[in-house]
């Protein structure tokens, strides 16, 4: 039961008004505008003003000596690392202004690049500033601090491939180095959160840690299904063994253990555009120059996605009678 | 072993309204019927029709390059005859094997109907003619077809896809004649005028149909693209910034989010209360100086909490950093004039968040 339902009631003339109005109350008690309004004006205004201050300092103001940079942005660090300590991170405002600090060394990082140049590698930049946030991540319990931590270190693992370690494959190197990250991640997520700890009960953080873990693996695995001759065996042998354990994990464990629609569909889904692939592939291998083969690949398509949609159609059903 | 917090008795629902007086015994057992026949898990959800829709428009896509090698694409009656056959077969499958009992059977015939749809509106839209040709043809085709569709093919991925391009092409033809060259920026801010609030009028309309709802979502989405890729027109020389281009699109969405503010504040009898005004004066002034992106993501952001719908939610979530993105790198502006544009506005939210604080509206009771 959801509120499209309620409205399809009301559409069809069979509740009033005022009963949907009670029904959706009841489905979504917390109708608080008050409360709503000021956290939604906290984080729109501060995202808009942490933007500013980038934009800000990647204008680079010639007439700003360095000092005034690095000073100001290390005031800006601390009067906000001051004011999460003076508002205490159980309130949002505490926890918001220590995001800010964790963004704003980042800028930091950035200007002090720009200013002391050593031609050192970027990686070392987003590595630095992952490092250097994860304390207040681990104190803040506030996930758009780990959020920023995960980004960063993601985006620091993919420079360091692509500027210190460029082998050949480089692009199934980064997607699997991201699957296994970000899946080290899900995992510690998900322990913390059998284990009850209070602010990491959000579902979404799982779905979004799920599909930048388990999608980085499906295109790896599709680039390398196209272009297999090109990579060693050795990877070849560990991409198949990864993403068929993954899979099978992410499936066993959202279907038995944790039931989640939205995390069963997204591996649904890998595995119907996997299948595709390796179907067309073999086709293609098997067929060779065919002309009118491609109404072929379509059917193949087709039957691969119906079978997916099927399974999960029948899984929910199963899923729903538990929950009348 | 399942695990959800997402599910409510339908039973301990309607009991709660009857026992409020909200509805009668009679109301009570033709919405009991009405749950029973149509039950959650036979509607398809929103990750349902992902995983269709991907799996579809792949499909299509091939057996598109396949028919190239067995029809005659350059015979406009060739590709549209077979267009209207692949069209009515969807039809007939859609309406045929809607109840089919078989699932494995119900799904392949979902599926292979969405896909005779697509190739079929394809092959009508593209007639025998090179997309290049004439815009307009192609968009009064897409808008034909979709309209002639609409009622009778209830697949809503098939009605928001074809609502979307049909907008679309309007929005690319406009752009792209020249006959329009004076009055195009007139016929844009009509275009985004009519979205904003018959998209916003279906939402906030209790009565809507849910057949509506495709269109809707088509309608915002086109909002989104004009929002974040239009040019504005209006250019302004200020004394600071030098010239500064004023967005028409602004004035629009501040009336909008004036007039979603009245709707709620109206029907909740909180139109008076000092969070609803703190909210019109914020928006108010966050009209006057602010870009329209921020205006469209508060005014999506306020309309998906009051629907409770939480793809509204979404899009008014992803919309901001997606903006803040895109702003960076917009030439038209200084990355300085950018920084005091972004820090002003933000500051303005702070200030009605600080003053909620304040007054202690913000707290569980408020």
């Amino acid at each position: 039961m959801d509120h499209r339902t309620i409205n399809e009631l009301v559409a069809h003339n069979i509740i009033s008004a005022s009963a949907r109005s009670y029904a959706l109350d009841l489905l979504y008690p917390a109708k608080n505008w008050g409360l709503w309004l000021s956290r939604i004006f906290m984080t729109i205004g501060f995202s808009l003003i942490l933007s500013g201050v980038v934009c800000f300092f990647a204008f680079n103001w010639t007439k700003l000596t360095p000092i005034i940079k690095l000073g100001s942005l290390e005031t800006a660090i601390a009067l906000c690392v001051i004011g999460a300590l003076f508002y205490g991170l159980e309130k949002q405002a505490g926890k918001i202004l220590l995001l800010g600090a964790s963004v704003i060394l980042g800028v930091f990082l950035a200007v002090f690049g720009q200013i002391y140049q050593t031609g050192a590698d970027a990686y070392t930049l987003f590595l630095s500033w992952s490092l250097l946030i994860l304390p207040w991540a681990m104190i803040s319990t506030f996930i758009p601090i780990w959020a920023v931590f995960i980004f960063t270190l993601n985006i620091a693992l993919q420079l360091y491939w692509v500027q210190v370690k460029n082998f050949p494959s480089t692009e199934i190197n980064i997607l699997f180095s991201t699957m296994l990250i970000n899946g080290s991640f899900l995992f510690i997520k998900e322990f913390a959160e059998s284990k009850g700890i209070p602010w990491l009960q959000q579902r979404w953080i799982n779905i979004v840690l799920m599909i930048l873990t388990l999608y980085p693996g499906t295109i790896a695995t599709i680039l390398f299904i196209f272009s297999w001759t090109q990579a060693s065996v050795l990877l070849i042998i560990s991409t198949t063994i990864l993403t068929f354990l993954v899979h099978i994990i992410f499936y066993y464990y959202y279907r038995f253990m944790l039931f989640n629609r939205w995390t069963l569909s997204a591996v649904i889904l890998s595995i119907c555009l996997i299948g595709s692939v390796t179907g067309l592939k073999i086709t293609n291998e098997f067929l060779g120059p065919v002309s009118g083969k491609n109404l072929i690949y379509g059917s193949i398509i087709l039957g691969i996605f119906s079978l997916g949609i099927r399974h999960l159609r029948q899984i929910l059903n199963a899923g729903e009678k538990h929950h009348v | 072993m399942f695990n959800s917090k997402n599910y409510v008795n339908v039973q301990s629902l309607l009991d709660g309204l009857c026992k409020k007086n909200l509805i009668d015994n009679t109301q009570f057992k033709r919405a009991q019927q009405y749950i029973n026949e149509h039950p959650s898990h036979q509607q398809l959800s929103l990750f349902m029709w992902i995983i269709i829709g991907i799996g579809t428009i792949l499909a299509t896509a091939f057996f598109m390059a396949g028919l190239y090698w067995i029809i005659d694409f350059t015979s406009a009656l060739q590709t549209r005859s077979l267009g209207i056959i692949f069209i009515g077969s969807a039809i007939f499958i859609a309406i045929r094997y809607n109840h089919a009992s078989n699932m494995i059977k119900h799904n392949v015939l979902l599926q292979f109907s969405f896909c005779l749809m697509l190739l079929g509106k394809v092959l009508f839209i593209t007639s025998g003619e090179y997309f290049e040709t004439d815009t307009w043809r192609l968009t009064f085709a897409t808008i034909f077809i979709t309209a002639i569709t609409y009622p009778f093919y209830k697949i809503s991925l098939d009605r928001f896809l074809f609502s979307f391009f049909s907008l679309m092409l309007l929005i690319t033809s406009i752009e792209n004649d020249p006959a329009l060259a004076i009055s195009r920026f007139w016929w844009f801010d009509l275009l985004f005028f009519v979205q904003v609030f018959a998209a916003g009028t279906m939402l906030l309309n209790n009565k809507t149909k849910p057949a509506f709802i495709p269109i809707i979502y088509a309608m915002i989405f086109i909002v989104c693209y004009m929002v974040l890729f239009t040019e504005p027109h209006i250019l302004v020389n200020t004394p600071f910034f030098g010239i500064y281009p004023i967005n028409s699109m602004s004035i629009t969405l501040l009336i909008a989010s004036l007039a979603l503010i009245g709707t709620i504040g109206l029907e909740k009898d909180i139109l008076k209360t000092e969070p609803m005004i703190v909210a019109i004066i914020t928006t108010v002034l966050l009209g006057i100086f602010t870009s329209p992106e921020i205006m469209l993501v508060l005014c999506l952001l306020i309309l998906g909490y009051y629907k409770h719908e939480h793809l509204l939610l979404l899009i008014g979530f992803l919309l901001l950093p997606f903006f803040l993105f895109l702003y960076y790198y917009d030439l038209k502006l200084t990355l300085l004039t950018k920084s005091i544009v972004l820090i002003s506005s933000g500051n303005l939210f702070l200030l009605a968040s600080a003053y909620l604080s304040y007054r202690q509206l913000d707290s569980d009771k408020g």
